[in-house]
């Protein structure tokens, strides 16, 4: 019977210290029962040969722990959409500040070729994605920890508190929330890098510019605001709609003056030398020409969309 | 329809039937290799994998007293229905005969 003994203290190392004792005295005595009945069964054939397909009949010890003691997730399951919305946003912010942290550092050193360049990018983001993963798993994990929130969300629930929504675009999709929440962010974190950052920049931004990027801070917070309000209430409401349209009107205007604000950047690297400041100021002015469409295709968009929720 | 997507049904229509099937026979003590034996004798075929845990959760819940006795030579586990897992058995037999009744005529068309 050497072989129940293995199959019991496999069962058993799967097990939580306080079940191994109980669960396995237990799971002895059936197996030995399920033998003798065999016996009585088969009487021609081994003790051994039918604890060996008894064995087979309940399965891997694994299997059979699990089965008295099933694993719990980490991560309750209503969490996991904002989990992994949550974890995309902050490894694609990431990955955007090493990209432009490892270029300016190539931008810096004439003598960084690409290989370093792809490794040092590689590095940095490894090391921040692990922190941050970490950081968001144990932040999800104490979410899921606390029942009584959600017992209470739902001894609170009021069907009469469904909002009434007369077209499908009033609902808004918690990929959208994140790619606003993700860009903001990341704007945010950009615009003060030289802050925090390790600064290696042989393209240097001018006085004005660079104030004028850092007073529109308060912008790029309320935009951050207004994503977290739509992560609570998921739904265009005219009051959403109307702060949106300001917002993104103020954003149309801040890179406007940003467009115009001559000259943009202070100086240019010597690798970028097939280039002239002039030629690199109006790429600069016709980039941020590009970028104000978008937050102006939203205002136009809030606007219409504003005139079909009063109607 | 495919054999696995019938096999993943007829577990999901057992599991709960399965709970009711071992408190209504735990009215009287078993012991595990006994219970499953009672209930193949009643053509409920259940794999010992699946009983055993099903039992041990019922008695974690309170559903279910349970002692060791010596017996034949080798100390078993007996299970028995608890004052509340009686209660629940009559409450969840009563609902089984109102599923039943109402399931009778809907499934003979």
């Amino acid at each position: 019977m050497d072989l129940l003994e293995r199959y019991l203290a496999a069962v058993q190392q799967e097990l939580p210290a306080d079940k191994q004792q109980d669960v396995t005295r237990e799971l002895k005595a059936n197996i030995l029962d399920q033998v003798d009945a065999l016996r009585e069964q088969t009487p021609e054939q081994s003790d051994e040969e039918h604890l060996l397909q008894v064995l087979q009949e309940l399965g891997p010890p694994k299997q059979m722990a699990y089965q008295f003691h099933p694993p719990q997730p980490l991560i309750r399951a209503d969490l996991i959409p904002l989990f992994r919305f949550t974890l995309f946003m902050v490894l694609g912010i990431i990955f955007l500040i090493n990209l432009v942290q490892s270029t300016l550092l190539w931008l810096g050193h004439e003598q960084m070729g690409l290989l370093l360049l792809l490794k040092h990018m590689g590095s940095g983001f490894i090391g921040d994605a692990t922190l941050a993963f970490t950081a968001i798993t144990l932040g999800f994990w104490s979410m899921s920890l606390e029942q009584k929130t959600r017992c209470t969300a739902q001894q609170s629930w009021d069907p009469l508190q469904l909002p009434q929504l007369n077209h499908r675009w009033q609902r808004i999709s918690l990929s959208d929330v994140f790619h606003d929440l993700a860009t903001y962010l990341f704007l945010l974190i950009l615009i003060w890098y030289p802050l925090w950052g390790e600064v290696v920049m042989s393209v240097e931004l001018s006085m004005g510019s660079r104030f004028l990027l850092q007073a529109f801070s308060p912008l790029l917070l309320l935009g951050i605001a207004l994503s977290l309000w739509q992560l609570k209430q998921r739904y265009w409401t005219e009051a959403l709609l109307k702060c949106n349209l300001v917002l993104n009107a103020l954003l149309v205007t801040a890179i406007l003056i940003l467009a115009w604000t001559s000259p943009f950047f202070s100086s240019v690297p010597e690798q970028l030398s097939w280039i002239t400041a002039e030629q690199l100021e109006r790429s600069m002015t016709i980039s941020l020409l590009i970028i104000a469409l978008f937050p102006g295709w939203e205002v136009i968009r809030d606007w219409q969309r504003l005139q079909k929720v009063r109607a | 329809m495919t054999t696995a997507q019938l096999d993943k049904m007829r577990l999901e229509l057992r599991r709960g039937v399965l709970v009711l099937a071992v408190l209504g026979s735990l009215k009287a003590p078993h012991y595990g290799y006994s219970l499953r034996k009672q209930l193949q004798d009643a053509g409920i075929d259940i794999d010992e994998g699946t009983l055993y845990p099903l039992v041990r959760r019922l008695a974690d819940q309170g559903l279910l007293d349970s002692e060791w006795r010596q017996g034949e030579g080798r100390e078993r586990r007996y299970y028995q229905l608890s004052e509340v897992g009686a209660e629940l058995l009559t409450q969840l037999t009563q609902e089984w005969q109102q599923l039943n009744k109402a399931l009778g005529p809907l499934l003979e068309h």
